[in-house]
Parts: C-alpha cells; sequence; structure tokens
C-alpha cells in the first residue's frame, strides 16, 4: 500500500511504549499492532483525534504517503 | 421460527441433515449391489439405465449434504464469514450440477427408449422437472457463493479497519 503508517516514529519521539498508548486511546494492543505494522485497511477519524492528541502530533506525522 | 440457540430447530435440522447423509451413503453401498444383482424387474434398459443415475447421484448427493453439515456446524461455532464456507459452498454447487447434469443425460437418453411410451412419457417428465431443481439449486448456490465472497472481503475490511 502506499500509505505508510509512521506510527512507532512518533512512538520513539514520544518515548512511549505501544501498550501505554494502546491504554490511552482505548484499543487493544494486538488493533494498535495492526496499525503499526502497516496491516490495516483503513483508520477511523476517532482512532486519529485520540492517537494525535496523546502524542500532540498531527495526521501528517503518522500517515506517509509513498508512490509505489 | 428460530434456527439456533435454544427451543430452536438447529437439533433437527441437524438430525435431518444426518439422516439425509445417510440415506445417501445407503444408496451409494446398496445401489452397487442392486446394480449389479440381475432382477427381472431391470430387464428394462432405462430402468437399469436410471437406476444407475440414481446410484451415481447419489455419491455428489452425500458430498453436497457432508458440506451442508459443516456449514451448519460453522454457523453454530458462529464462524460464519469464513474462507472454508466459500469452499464449501463451491463443492455444495459443482456437486448440484454434476447432479443435474447426470439427471440430464438420463432424460435425454429416456427420450430414445423404444419402451412402453405412456410410462416413459410421465417418468422423462419427472427427470427434466429433477434435472431442473438441481441445476436451478446450482446456480443459485453459485450466485449464493459469490455474495459470501464479498461478505467475507467486506468483513475482512471491517476487522482491519482501526
Amino acid at each position: 500500500m502506499a500509505i505508510i503508517v509512521n506510527l512507532d516514529v512518533m512512538l520513539a519521539k514520544r518515548k512511549m511504549s505501544s501498550q501505554e498508548l494502546s491504554e490511552k486511546i482505548g484499543i487493544t494492543p494486538a488493533n494498535l499492532s495492526i496499525l503499526k505494522t502497516n496491516k490495516g485497511k483503513a483508520i477511523r477519524f476517532s482512532t486519529l483525534d485520540a492517537i494525535c492528541k496523546e502524542l500532540d502530533c498531527t495526521p501528517g506525522d503518522i500517515l506517509e504517503y509513498r508512490k509505489n | 421460527m428460530k434456527v439456533l440457540g435454544k427451543k430452536s430447530l438447529s437439533t433437527v435440522i441437524k438430525i435431518f441433515l444426518w439422516i439425509l447423509l445417510a440415506i445417501c451413503l445407503l444408496v451409494v453401498i446398496m445401489g452397487g449391489i442392486v446394480v449389479i444383482s440381475d432382477f427381472s424387474f431391470f430387464n428394462s434398459s432405462s430402468t437399469l439405465r436410471s437406476l444407475i443415475v440414481l446410484y451415481l447421484s447419489s455419491i455428489p448427493a452425500a458430498v453436497l449434504i457432508s458440506q451442508f453439515i459443516g456449514i451448519f456446524k460453522s454457523l453454530e461455532n458462529n464462524e460464519v464469514f469464513d474462507k472454508k464456507n466459500l469452499k464449501r459452498l463451491r463443492t455444495s454447487y459443482i456437486s448440484s450440477i454434476i447432479m443435474g447434469i447426470m439427471y440430464l443425460i438420463n432424460s435425454i437418453m429416456l427420450f430414445f427408449s423404444p419402451e412402453d411410451e405412456n410410462w416413459i412419457i410421465i417418468y422423462m417428465l419427472l427427470t427434466y422437472i429433477i434435472t431442473l431443481v438441481f441445476l436451478i439449486f446450482g446456480v443459485g448456490l453459485i450466485v449464493l457463493s459469490e455474495i459470501y465472497k464479498r461478505a467475507i472481503k467486506y468483513k475482512e475490511e471491517n476487522d482491519l479497519t482501526i
């Protein structure tokens, strides 16, 4: 897929673990792992909103478009 | 009327499917013995041919019923939108169409039978109806399996929406 999720980069920048983020935004670690490993098919605005709020960033910091 | 859960038809459906499977397997076993045996009742070539078709069609019928048992089990276990079920539906429509083709060949051959005409015409009509039923059922299952394929795709997409 041309959309890349850079969640692990943002997590490293904020020095936060996946477990911590999943607890704060209220999604399961398994679902967060799907998102981190680019296996997800779509992301809800509500999830994106929660991630951005917790990591203090914009959607552009998490999502990136790369031409195939 | 509920199909699954407490006070539902599930037990009746299960028993009915298993009885049907047992009948099919019985026909597979007994049919061979009957066809091979030289009974005077089966002297007529069209009767013998129809019996062979009946015997052979019990094999795809047994396959069809076993697939339905599998689908019903997955329904009970709440694993409905599974790729295994899609495979089961595909096997079911292939079995149904094979049965339809078998009866179609039999009905075409009956048309050229030089035997008792009155009996043959009634039997031919019945065979055509059976042929149509199985072919329509097979085509219906093709459509159903395509719907199922899309449903599985949508379910996967939904599961992977975070």
